[in-house]
């Protein structure tokens, strides 16, 4: 590996090199950096990055203890990066807002002490739909991330600055979080891996929150393999979050190269059959690879499914509006003095700061969960949930290991095509919100390149806690898919 | 080509939702409403869609909800946080200013 | 009770319908150590503003509520001495309004909006006779606090002191099953009593129980009554109200249903002015907090942990104890005077313990400001391990137990009168000193000291040949001798000494 390409390294290469020597974590994370420099004028995957002579400092500690024999952590100085709406002590998070503009951190979030405890170095903040709410990076208050494959188009969202970053090299991995795909999207516009953990296995503490019941902190990097030793640094039981899962740490790269063989899949009919052909075309190709493997693939049709968008909608709304009250810039947030002010205008003013997107939705959030309409919108988008559940629990009870779709049932479109038209917008939405919804885990694999040049990815989807499960298939598919081209740069 | 979910999707728009119920829930969340189309006219439309709920067949459907034994909580133990103030707005003494009631 | 006929419309007629009252009790639980939420103090008391909150409770982004599992135990319990049902899961929900107290401008609290998943529910007491039905037991956070600057609306500041956010409440209530402010006062009295008893709260502690009532007239609106700061002024401001619809009533006129502040300078109840949000709340499940489950298991165990109810305290004092019943209920109704009796009664003792402390001692603490710091003291305790636990401060020397019990024993076999016992009691209340100090300074006890008494009996011997001869042959006179003993020592020779020495003496034996 020369010099100029280390940092297209993947994690496991990164720990094997740096601890073998073959590179120190200075020269890695010093390559990463000036590439973000360079990508960066592109792309803007990023909103910052920290003080790079601290973060040199960092990996040189890390050489030092590699050269001394001392622990330096499973990740070893790695560069990383987190999504803006998770907090690290010290260090902005904006959440993609103006509103919270000016808003420090008092303490990191357990996936950050996390990643800090194994000798991760965060190098910076991602950009990302404005408090999470979009699927194309757009609604960010600080203008839009690129698309590497093509800089016309969208990187997918919310978390699409962590997706640009790791499928640009800006970084080796990175952190997302997923509320109704918010990791699987980008990852699947941006062809790199995108893993959205069983509900409760990564601590959401720290995690700044759009709709609470459904999200996940998840990772995004170049292979499977990645995204797995990323998870197993972060997952566990956390005491700040009374919904974490009762689970130890786990090395979740334990049995990752174990095949399919026997393994039953499903291939969701409601979240296959409208898609764009060439997306189509990829599903049908992935089902050939997983049987030539050895799984047994079948068509099933789930007809919750088509009800999943409106009750993943309002229940994200709902649940926004009530997350998003606390920004009343009283206790932190920007400058705006209270002088002249009445307690309900100055409230309404400071928050007239929110994008349009997030103040719609919070508008809707109100609506449908007010006293006169909860009944109609939200309990019953509760109770649509739980049959969802029902249905998806029944299918992996009886029948089947992984379900399997197209990720987004359309291909990556133009910056400003969609912008316009939140309705259409939300069926991009179709396939990965099932997962949230039910609390399933769920992966974005990269699988193809359209006759377009824009990437293609499939989304496979297990039973709770199955993680592992879901991460053996992820791999063996990634082995068996046809080679995918380089992204360009 | 537009996939063909998209359009199987689309529902029909009732309309039942009217301007003046939105603009009042907006004041009840804090918004106020600038741009009357940008907010009022998208929301409507978003709740028009929403209406397929209706036609779900879950009115006898119960919640699922986790649950966790009353042990594994956090014990009753103070612990104070210490070194806050510097990331909270201070006006004086340590007390939050806020704008006055009506 | 108001006139009849007087009114103008056809609806007033006849005497007034009778009043409906219901309550709304907000308890803190001032003896947990953390808030409901987060490990800060439950107890905010006496701390410089903002100086006891943390990213939770100041509703930080990105952080979430951790449960108190100590404040789901005792919310328990308390619903058990209510008689409630106990679910086998409890959920929280959101309560969402925006208000400058309120870090998250929501509210987690409970409610049975999906099922009965509050901590309690459907419960009664018997109070006065009478059944006061407990429709739920709930447990939510408190806001912080307000504070106003200033001497005019017009340049007024507001502040907030968010100490107090997120501290854990029960908030309880009852049927409307009252019908005027005695029972109301005998409810609330039994309420503060069982929460101090079971040790969630102090309820001498200022805003620690705090109570909105609703009133009505049978058969009509419902009129919410808020802001009232103290019992003392719930009675006030439901005679009042209670009286105003009345008048309403005889006139003719409808009671609007609405909510009313009590105006505690002005002493009446008037309209306020509904927030928006009051016409109907939005509520949304509390996904941050998984369902609770309450199993049997745990049920039982707390249960166990139970103290003694008041009732069965008195039931016990009365006839284990052989308690004379008025007695018994003044002691049962106070946590510390009945742990301290339990504490320093002997099966001998039992009954005069039970009349120093109710007489003695209650009447020293009410009388003394000094000792009014006592019954704070020995309520820090109400944890349960109370006599375990050694006092620092030296109030609590006041009711120290083994002084207490020294005290109730000598009166119980004889030794120091009644009438003594209370003023050694006050001595050793205002010198810290042991009874056997207090009793021999004060020469309150009897003279049982033979050495003491020896000289004394030869004395009398001496002087009264006569009688010393008779009382060989007459028993009558060894009496008369006792008598003479008795008046040389002013009464404090311990009969039953001086009499074996008289005879020893006379004897020669």
């Amino acid at each position: 590996m020369n010099h100029s390409s280390i940092i297209r390294a993947s994690a496991l290469e990164y720990v094997r090199g740096v601890t073998s020597g073959e590179f120190t974590a200075e020269e890695f994370l010093s390559e990463t950096l000036s590439r973000v420099g360079e990508a960066e004028t592109r792309y803007h995957a990023y909103l910052r990055v920290e003080d790079s002579q601290r973060l040199l400092a960092r990996a040189r500690e890390v050489d030092r203890g590699i050269k001394s024999g001392q622990k330096v952590g499973l990740l070893a100085g790695m560069p990383v990066s987190i999504k803006d709406n998770i907090c690290m002590r010290g260090s902005r998070t904006t959440c993609g807002s103006r509103m919270l503009e000016g808003f420090v951190a008092p303490y990191d979030a357990t996936a950050v002490s996390r990643l800090h405890a194994e000798g991760a170095i965060i190098v910076a903040k991602a950009n990302m739909d404005e408090f999470a709410m979009g699927l194309s990076t757009e609604f960010s208050a600080y203008g839009p991330s690129r698309n590497p494959w093509n800089t016309e188009y969208v990187p997918g969202g919310s978390s699409g600055g962590s997706a640009v970053a790791a499928a640009a090299f800006e970084c080796v991995a990175s952190l997302g979080s997923d509320t109704g795909g918010s990791v699987r999207n980008p990852a699947s516009f941006c062809s790199v891996v995108g893993y959205k953990p069983t509900y409760g296995l990564v601590s959401r503490h720290g995690l700044v929150s759009y709709a609470n019941s459904i999200e996940q902190i998840g990772p995004i990097a170049r292979t499977v393999s990645d995204a797995a030793l990323v998870l197993g640094v972060i997952a566990g039981r956390d005491e700040h979050d009374d919904t974490t899962a009762d689970a130890a740490a786990d090395d979740y790269l334990e049995g990752i190269e174990g095949g399919v063989e026997g393994m039953r899949v499903g291939i969701v009919d409601e979240m296959t059959e409208g898609a764009d052909p060439e997306v189509a075309r990829a599903v049908a190709r992935a089902a050939g690879d997983l049987e030539a493997a050895g799984a047994s693939c079948e068509r099933i049709s789930l007809d919750m499914v088509g009800y999943s968008v409106p009750s993943y909608y309002t229940i994200t709304a709902a649940e926004a509006a009530s997350n998003l009250a606390r920004y009343d810039n009283l206790r932190y947030g920007y400058d705006l003095p209270t002088d002249g002010y009445e307690f309900n205008s100055y409230v309404a003013e400071a928050r007239g700061r929110f994008g349009p997107e997030v103040t719609r939705r919070m508008i809707l959030g109100g609506y449908v969960s007010s006293a006169g309409h909860a009944g109609r919108y939200y309990l019953k988008a509760l109770k649509v949930r739980a049959k969802l559940t029902r249905e998806v629990a029944d299918a992996f009870a009886s029948s089947y290991d992984i379900l399997m779709a197209p990720t987004v049932p359309i291909l990556p479109f133009r910056i400003g095509e969609k912008s316009d038209d939140p309705v259409s917008l939300f069926m991009v939405d179709l396939n990965t919100v099932t997962a949230n919804l039910t609390r399933r885990p769920a992966v974005s694999v990269p699988y193809a390149v359209s006759a377009g040049g824009l990437p293609i990815g499939i989304q496979m989807m297990a039973d709770s806690m199955q993680d592992k499960t879901l991460l053996r298939a992820a791999r063996a598919l990634e082995r068996k898919r046809p080679p995918l081209p380089e992204v360009p740069d | 080509m537009p996939p063909r979910l998209i359009t199987t999707l689309a529902i029909p728009q009732s309309g039942l939702v009217t301007e003046e119920e939105i603009e009042s829930v907006s004041k009840l969340v804090r918004i106020k409403v600038v741009d009357h189309r940008e907010h009022v006219e998208k929301v409507r439309d978003m709740i028009n869609f929403f209406e397929m709920l209706d036609s779900a067949g879950v009115e006898d459907d119960e919640l699922v909800m986790d649950d966790v034994h009353v042990s594994q909580l956090r014990e009753d133990v103070h612990e104070p946080f210490g070194g806050l103030s510097g990331y909270v707005r201070q006006y004086r003494d340590g007390y939050v200013r806020v704008p006055n009631m009506s | 009770m108001s006139g009849s006929g007087r009114g103008a419309g056809g609806a007033a007629g006849g005497a007034a319908p009778r009043p409906v009252i219901g309550l709304e009790i907000h308890c803190q639980m001032t003896s947990l150590k953390s808030k409901l939420f987060c490990p800060c103090r439950a107890d905010y008391r006496g701390m410089a503003p903002n100086e006891n909150v943390c990213p939770v409770c100041m509703g930080m982004p990105g952080t979430l509520p951790r449960l108190n599992a100590e404040a789901v135990r005792r919310g328990t319990m308390i619903a058990m001495a209510l008689g409630c049902a106990i679910p086998e899961r409890i959920s929280f929900f959101r309560k969402n309004y925006f208000y400058p107290d309120l870090p998250k401008n929501f509210q987690i609290t409970q409610l049975d909006m999906y099922g009965d998943t509050s901590i309690g529910g459907r419960g009664s007491v018997l109070v006065g006779g009478r059944t006061v039905g407990i429709r739920r037991v709930q447990l939510e956070e408190d806001p912080g606090r307000m504070i106003y600057e200033g001497a005019s609306v017009q340049n007024r500041i507001s502040l907030v002191d968010y100490n107090r956010a997120g501290t854990p409440l029960v908030e309880i209530v009852t049927e409307p099953d009252f019908e005027g402010p005695r029972q109301l006062r005998l409810f609330l009295q039994m309420l503060s009593d069982m929460v101090g008893n079971l040790g969630v709260c102090n309820p001498a502690l200022e805003g620690a129980m705090r109570a909105d009532a609703n009133v009505s007239l049978e058969g009509g609106n419902r009129v919410e009554i808020k802001n009232i700061s103290s019992f003392h002024d719930l009675e006030k401001a439901v005679v009042f109200e209670i009286a105003r619809q009345e008048a309403q009533h005889s006139r003719g006129l409808e009671v609007a249903q609405e909510t009313r502040h009590w105006d505690a300078a002005r002493k009446i109840t008037a309209p306020s002015r509904l927030k928006e949000e009051e016409k109907g709340y939005r509520y949304l499940l509390e996904a941050d907090i998984p369902w609770v489950r309450i199993d049997a298991e745990t049920v039982e165990s707390l249960k166990s942990r139970m103290p003694e109810s008041v009732s069965e305290k008195r039931e016990r004092f009365v006839s284990r104890h052989m308690i004379p019943p008025q007695v018994a209920d003044v002691l049962s109704s106070d946590k510390m005077y009945s742990d301290l009796f339990d504490a320093a009664r002997t099966d001998k003792n039992a009954r005069e313990l039970a009349n120093i402390i109710t007489t003695d001692l209650m009447g020293l603490a009410m009388a003394s400001s000094a000792a009014a710091a006592a019954p704070a003291a020995a309520r820090d305790d109400v944890g349960g391990d109370a006599q375990k636990k050694k006092h620092d401060d030296p109030a609590s020397d006041v009711i120290r137990v083994d002084g207490l019990r020294e005290l109730a024993d000598a009166v119980a076999s004889g030794q120091m009168a009644r009438n003594s016992a209370k003023q050694a009691l006050h001595e050793m209340a205002k010198t810290g000193k042991s009874f056997a100090e207090v009793s021999s300074e004060m020469d309150l006890g009897l003279i049982s000291d033979e050495s003491e008494l020896l000289g004394v009996v030869r004395s009398v011997i001496s002087e009264e040949p006569q009688a010393a001869k008779q009382a060989y042959s007459n028993p009558n006179t060894v009496n008369y001798l006792v008598g003479k003993v008795m008046q040389k020592t002013r009464g404090k020779a311990d009969p039953q000494v001086t009499l074996e020495l008289l005879k020893r003496c006379l004897l020669g034996d």
